[in-house]
């Protein structure tokens, strides 16, 4: 008997004993220049906005220290605006704001996404997801911008109106990819057999399939994240968005007075600035995407 | 039979599917005995009720659509059709275990070994940190695993096939079950691997004590590891009996069919493996009379009128008007 028990058939793999998923992962996405590069270029500004919020820079972002349009200079880097203020430290300021806005919205939306689409996508065809895909439905059926401006009036004076309208609006598609995924994933042997030993259902949802789409959780958010800046941009030109503070949009909205007469600094500061971090966001997120490819890691 | 009292006893049960053509009776009246220690096979073609009976022993037919309708199941005298969830949760896995047969997704792709195995030790046996992994470490010993203290620490596709299987058995034998399903655990693996686990089930069998329902379709497996089996056909337990008397001289002619259909080294050589002909009923449009009637060869008008029952002499049973070796 114990000759056919001989444990040296079974094949000795120890070259990559201890490597997980994740180590494969991060040494891929090390190795994507494009994506190093956006993932430095955000660190970078991630940390301005941490200065900002710490207070170390960027503080005199609302006083009138120069004269109107002053060109650049070593006081004023990147020159002033109408008012005599300093664009360099309220382009530095919206660092912060972008980045608040960003968060919130990305982190709130991807938890309550993963929530409602584990629930309705493990409940698939039952009165539970017929619901929640109802409620998805009536949420993308709203024009953005309408629901922004219904519910900044509605929630009249809440300074952040602007991030529930876009956490309400943003966890859909997230919800809609994780339900996707559970349905997939809840046919798969290791969940009856997760039943087999006695777990309870809650549990095997949120301990045993959510955590099997996390890859699909954070590239969503990197996502959600830049959809998120650039409707804060685009909400605060139209004067829905931010209330105190000043933003990218803000500056961008006072500029259409100054572009008329011809000056351009304040413009293009802020466009710049929400350019060059977009585009580092977005190739970080394609990187991310590329090294948690399940297909590819595991290759 | 013998006169011990048995671990699990199955009478009379019934399985409907509701489907969207009608309702599905996917098992049908069925009733057997798992005695403590014994390894009993359950066989039969794709779609007879074999997984369906595993599953419903331990309350995991997928409900809506499936329902036990009729009949009991009883564990050591516990009635277990009808219990609530959250009783039946307790008895899963530490009571009754199974074995899957897909190895390659039964076990969760994002957490270790360690961390699966610990998680059933916690649930079921209130064993928790260095003393569950300790414990976990001895069961993979005990199955076969080299180092397992390495091993215990790696995500399930750094393993191989027949190696996350002998981590499956390692995982439901870990809280010593009374009773283990295995549902065709080595369909998936090799030949060689196939034989290397059959023989660590065998030999675990023997050293805990614990019963076995092997399910499968696999003769070869079932003759070298059951003490006794069950055939079912659509639904229907077809013959029961031990497992020297069933490869001698089956009874039912269609476990005689499968018998001769197992490929094996002739006197003679034949042209072509012998088969059964035909195929297993529609279960929504069942003959009114024996369910193989139509397939075979000894089949009169009577078979094709009245169902028969399950007929006891000595420790088998038969459900035939004909069987073998009395009127061929």
């Amino acid at each position: 008997m114990n000759t056919v028990l001989d444990t040296s058939t079974v094949e000795a793999v120890e070259d990559n004993v201890g490597e997980s998923m994740w180590s494969k992962a991060a040494y891929k996405f090390r190795r994507d220049r494009a994506g190093m590069i956006g993932f430095y270029v955000v660190v970078f500004y991630m940390f301005v906005a941490l200065g900002v919020t710490l207070g170390l820079w960027g503080t005199e972002w609302s006083d009138n220290n120069g004269q109107k349009w002053e060109g650049v200079s070593s006081e004023y880097w990147f020159g002033t605006n109408i008012l005599g203020q300093d664009i360099f430290e309220r382009a530095i300021y919206s660092t912060k704001t972008a980045f608040e806005v960003g968060l919130v919205v990305a982190v709130i939306s991807t938890i309550i996404g993963a929530i409602f689409g584990a629930l309705s996508g493990f409940y698939s065809n039952s009165w539970i997801d017929e619901i929640i895909l109802w409620i998805m439905g009536v949420l993308d059926s709203i024009p953005f911008y309408l629901f922004v401006a219904a519910l900044a009036f509605a929630l009249s004076g809440f300074p952040y109106a602007m991030h529930v309208a876009m956490i309400a609006t943003f966890w859909t598609t997230t919800s809609r990819l994780v339900r996707g995924e559970v349905i997939k994933l809840k046919n798969f042997e290791f969940v009856e057999a997760a039943h087999a030993v006695g777990v309870p259902q809650h549990t095997i949802i949120f301990r045993h399939i959510l955590p099997n789409t996390f890859h699909i959780l954070l590239v969503q958010s990197t996502i959600v994240f830049v959809g998120a800046i650039k409707s804060e941009v685009i909400l605060s030109f139209l004067g829905l968005g931010v209330k105190d503070g000043v933003s990218w949009g803000l500056m961008i909205a006072e500029s259409t007075l100054e572009v008329q007469a011809g000056e351009f600094a304040n413009f293009y500061a802020a466009s710049a600035l929400l350019f060059i971090l977009v585009m580092a966001f977005n190739s970080f997120s394609d990187a991310i995407q590329d090294a948690l490819d399940p297909r590819k890691v595991s290759a | 039979m013998s006169n011990k009292i048995p671990l699990l006893s199955v009478r009379d049960l019934v399985v409907e599917f509701n489907t969207e053509r009608g309702l599905v009776r996917a098992i049908d009246g069925i009733s057997f005995d798992v005695m403590p220690g014994e390894t009993m096979g359950l066989v039969g073609e794709s779609g007879c009720g074999k997984s369906v009976t595993s599953l419903a022993i331990l309350g995991l037919v997928p409900s809506p659509p499936g329902k036990i309708t009729a009949g009991s199941i009883q564990l050591n005298g516990r009635e277990l059709v009808g219990l609530p969830e959250s009783e039946y949760r307790k008895i899963r896995g530490s009571e009754i275990s199974m074995i899957f047969q897909e190895p390659m997704t039964a076990l969760n792709p994002v957490f270790t070994i360690a961390n699966q195995m610990t998680d059933v030790l916690a649930r079921h046996q209130k064993i928790r940190g260095k003393q569950a992994k300790n414990r976990a470490i001895e069961m993979l010993e005990l199955v076969g695993i080299p180092s397992p203290d390495k091993r215990i620490n790696e995500y399930p596709h750094q393993l191989s096939g027949g190696m996350r299987q002998r981590v499956m058995i390692a995982m439901a034998l870990s809280c010593n079950p009374k009773l283990l399903l295995a549902d065709e655990p080595t369909t998936a693996l090799d030949v060689t691997i196939q034989a290397q686990v059959m023989e660590q089930i065998v030999k675990l069998q023997h050293d805990l004590g614990t019963a076995v329902v092997l399910v499968t379709h696999d003769l070869g497996v079932v003759a070298e590891s059951c003490q006794r089996a069950v055939v079912m056909y659509a639904g229907r337990i077809v013959e029961q009996s031990p497992i020297v008397p069933l490869f001698q001289n089956p009874q039912h002619p269609y476990s005689a069919g499968l018998m001769a259909s197992i490929p094996r080294i002739r006197a003679e050589k034949v042209d072509e493996l012998p088969t059964i002909p035909g195929t297993v009923p529609d279960l929504l449009h069942l003959p009114d009379g024996c369910r193989f009637a139509d397939r075979c060869q000894y089949s009169d008008e009577r078979c094709h009128k009245e169902q028969p029952d399950n007929k006891i002499t000595d420790s088998r049973e038969v459900a035939c008007f004909h069987p073998c070796g009395e009127a061929s």
